[in-house]
């Protein structure tokens, strides 16, 4: 398993864990494996099983309901959840990366504030924060008394329940978890690094390409990860700011353990997604080939 | 290929702090030339101005005949050994030579023999697939070398080059450096606090104190004949003298300390002098003679209050009957056995090496 976030190249190989710490470790492999690996395992089970007429679990071994994820239907909702995860991440990326660069390059008083400022709206619950934003998005909402003030539009647009509101929303919910791990990655980059590259005749373009964004990787990745996953199985957004007009994965996982009562079906859904997130993530977040090179 | 820098009247301040204040220069084609200066002196942002990465407040900055004031570092042939070396660590020995050669679109075969060419002139054969974090010191400091020179910049600028290493693998790399500079014929600008550095690879050295260049010349000329009391200080250790002029006769300058104490100097166009001017000189330590016999010439007594060993040489700092205190420094092993603490020495000096460093007087030491 490779670290979340950014690594920093290890040097002294690799030692035997000692008796200590494995008891100093203990608590954390203890909740992982309750909380984590038995849930999952419990998740794994039940996708092979079925249902009766009232939702109970019947223990009989099938796999038809990862043949029902291939229908055409599902698969079209799948494809749509990672069209606006995709979005949202491309959006992240495009607003956190220079605002995450912008923090890191400040002197560290101003960089601390800079980050408090990121981190406010975790002070508030995630449901709170995105019924405000119906506030704001609604017929008579601050955006449209806004728009509307400046004279850029006559009369209030439908901005609530629209696909528009739903990026906002995932854009507005996980700004933050790109905006963190490239920030970690960016304060550690060496103005140097940056200055040498230009003093050999790279525009800042080139700079850019060629220096910021390979040292910065494990950040990219990491924000790409965390921003992602989540978001594509979001279903509190879309059906609040999206009225269910556009419904994603996650609605229809969550549709399954809650209305329908199909948890197998459910539990397969929920089986193929952590599959695929999981080879996505070994894919983005590898370590590079210039950390792994041992120490002469 | 190299050229010659020209810098007319640069300044550049921050805020009300003039970091570089009115600095004009004249680098010859192939020269090297030290920019040499305690911290805080302006050398370094002189050097940023230089690379491109500070803008002047005013003035203006020419290579080759060419004003390159308002280009953008990319824009300019001038390419930089940074203290830190900033090497990048995700590309290896050989990509991070190349790298400049990249920037300039050199069609790919050329970089394989440009860079493996470098690789030779800086003694890196075997080391080209490494990481930075896999070298030494030492050969960090060639591979950030390599990669400044290898895409034949027009001015090359040495950012304290050998800061970071250990004081015999900093001598080494002096010799080398300067062999390397004289080779590929490129003009350079080394920026150092060290004095030794100065002395041992420029052809010229200019001495920076708050944003000013103090003194500009050969390092055998700043360090015999500083003209400024901090050169003096800065550049080795001095004796300051301050005293007003008693008698002139001839080359001959006699001199009178307000304690009363008198010694002769040979001084320069010594006419321009009236008897009552306030003038400070500067002795060099080494040219301070200590002996447990009486010297001829131009002698006093003097109590010894310090002796330190320092190896090849022993620093003996005397006190005259005025309480005036004077640091020699011998490498005289009798001189300096015959020095006991408290005990009493007979110390001298040639006229011709005090030297005038200021139109004025100083208070006694």
């Amino acid at each position: 398993m490779q670290p979340l976030l950014p690594s920093t190249p290890t040097s002294g190989g690799s030692r035997r864990p000692t008796v200590r710490a494995w008891v100093l470790l203990a608590p954390m492999l203890a909740w992982l494996l309750f909380f984590a690996v038995l849930p999952l395992g419990i998740l794994a089970a039940y996708s092979f099983c079925q249902r009766d007429d009232i939702g109970r679990i019947v223990f009989s071994f099938s796999a038809a309901n990862y043949a029902r994820v291939l229908d055409p239907g599902y698969l079209r909702i799948l494809g749509r959840s990672l069209a606006y995860a995709g979005a949202t991440t491309a959006i992240c990326l495009v607003m956190g990366y220079p605002a995450a660069f912008f923090i890191a390059r400040r002197d560290a008083r101003l960089r601390g504030r800079l980050l408090l400022l990121v981190m406010i709206p975790f002070w508030t619950s995630f449901l709170i924060r995105t019924y405000a934003w119906v506030q704001i998005l609604k017929g008579h909402g601050l955006l449209n008394a806004f728009l509307e003030s400046a004279r850029l539009i006559s009369s209030p647009v439908e901005w609530l329940y629209t696909p528009t509101a739903v990026i906002i929303g995932l854009v507005y919910s996980f700004l933050p978890f790109m905006i963190l791990p490239i920030y970690a990655s960016a304060e550690k980059l060496d103005r140097d690094l940056l200055e040498a590259a230009a003093d050999l005749g790279a525009g800042p373009l080139r700079v850019f390409s060629r220096v910021a964004i390979p040292l910065t990787w494990p950040g990219i990745a990491a924000g790409i990860v965390l921003v992602f996953v989540p978001a594509t199985g979001m279903f509190a957004v879309t059906d609040l700011l999206g009225g269910a007009q556009v419904p994603l994965i996650g609605n229809v996982i969550q549709n399954q353990f809650l209305q329908a009562r199909n948890w197998p079906f459910g539990a397969a859904l929920g089986v193929v997604f952590t599959v695929l997130f999981a080879l996505s993530y070994a894919l983005v977040q590898r370590t590079p080939r210039w950390e792994r090179s041992a120490p002469p | 290929m190299s050229d010659a820098i020209e810098l007319r009247g640069l300044s550049k301040r921050f805020g009300p702090v003039a970091a570089v204040d009115g600095v004009s220069l004249r680098v010859e084609a192939g020269e090297l030339l030290t920019l040499l200066g305690p911290s805080g002196c302006g050398k370094t942002t002189l050097l940023r101005l230089l690379s491109g990465f500070e803008d002047p407040t005013s003035g203006s900055i020419w290579v080759g005949g060419v004003d390159v004031t308002g280009l953008a570092p990319h824009r300019r042939d001038i390419n930089q050994v940074f203290q830190s070396y900033a090497l990048f660590p995700h590309l290896s020995v050989r990509d991070n030579i190349a790298f400049g050669l990249r920037m300039q679109r050199v069609r790919p075969g050329e970089i394989d023999e440009r860079v493996a060419e470098a690789v030779a002139l800086v003694s890196l054969g075997g080391l080209e697939s490494r990481y930075a974090h896999q070298l030494s010191g030492g050969q960090r400091q060639r591979v950030a070398l390599a990669r400044a020179i290898v895409p034949r910049p027009r001015v090359l600028l040495l950012d304290e080059p050998l800061s970071a290493l250990d004081a015999k693998l900093r001598r080494e790399m002096q010799v080398e450096l300067r062999r390397l500079q004289r080779k590929v014929g490129v003009t350079t600008i080394l920026v150092t606090h060290d004095q030794e550095e100065a002395l041992a690879m420029s052809d010229r050295v200019a001495v920076m104190h708050a944003g000013r260049i103090e003194q500009l010349g050969p390092g055998e000329e700043v360090y015999h004949r500083p003209r400024t009391p901090f050169v003096a200080e800065f550049l080795g250790e001095s004796n300051l003298v301050g005293a007003a002029v008693a008698a002139v006769e001839g080359c001959d300058v006699t001199l009178r300390t307000t304690d009363g104490w008198r010694f002769r100097a040979r001084l320069p166009s010594p006419e321009a002098f009236e008897a009552g001017a306030e003038l400070t000189l500067s002795i060099r330590p080494e040219k301070l003679r200590v002996s447990p016999v009486p010297l001829a010439g131009h002698a006093f007594q003097a109590r010894v209050v310090e002796k330190t060993f320092l190896g090849a040489s022993v620093r003996i700092v005397v006190e005259a009957d005025s309480h005036r205190r004077l640091t020699a420094l011998t490498s005289d092993t009798a001189a300096a056995d015959a020095a006991v603490l408290g005990g009493t020495v007979h110390c001298a000096f040639d006229p011709a090496d005090a030297v005038l460093v200021a139109r004025q007087g100083i208070a006694p030491a």
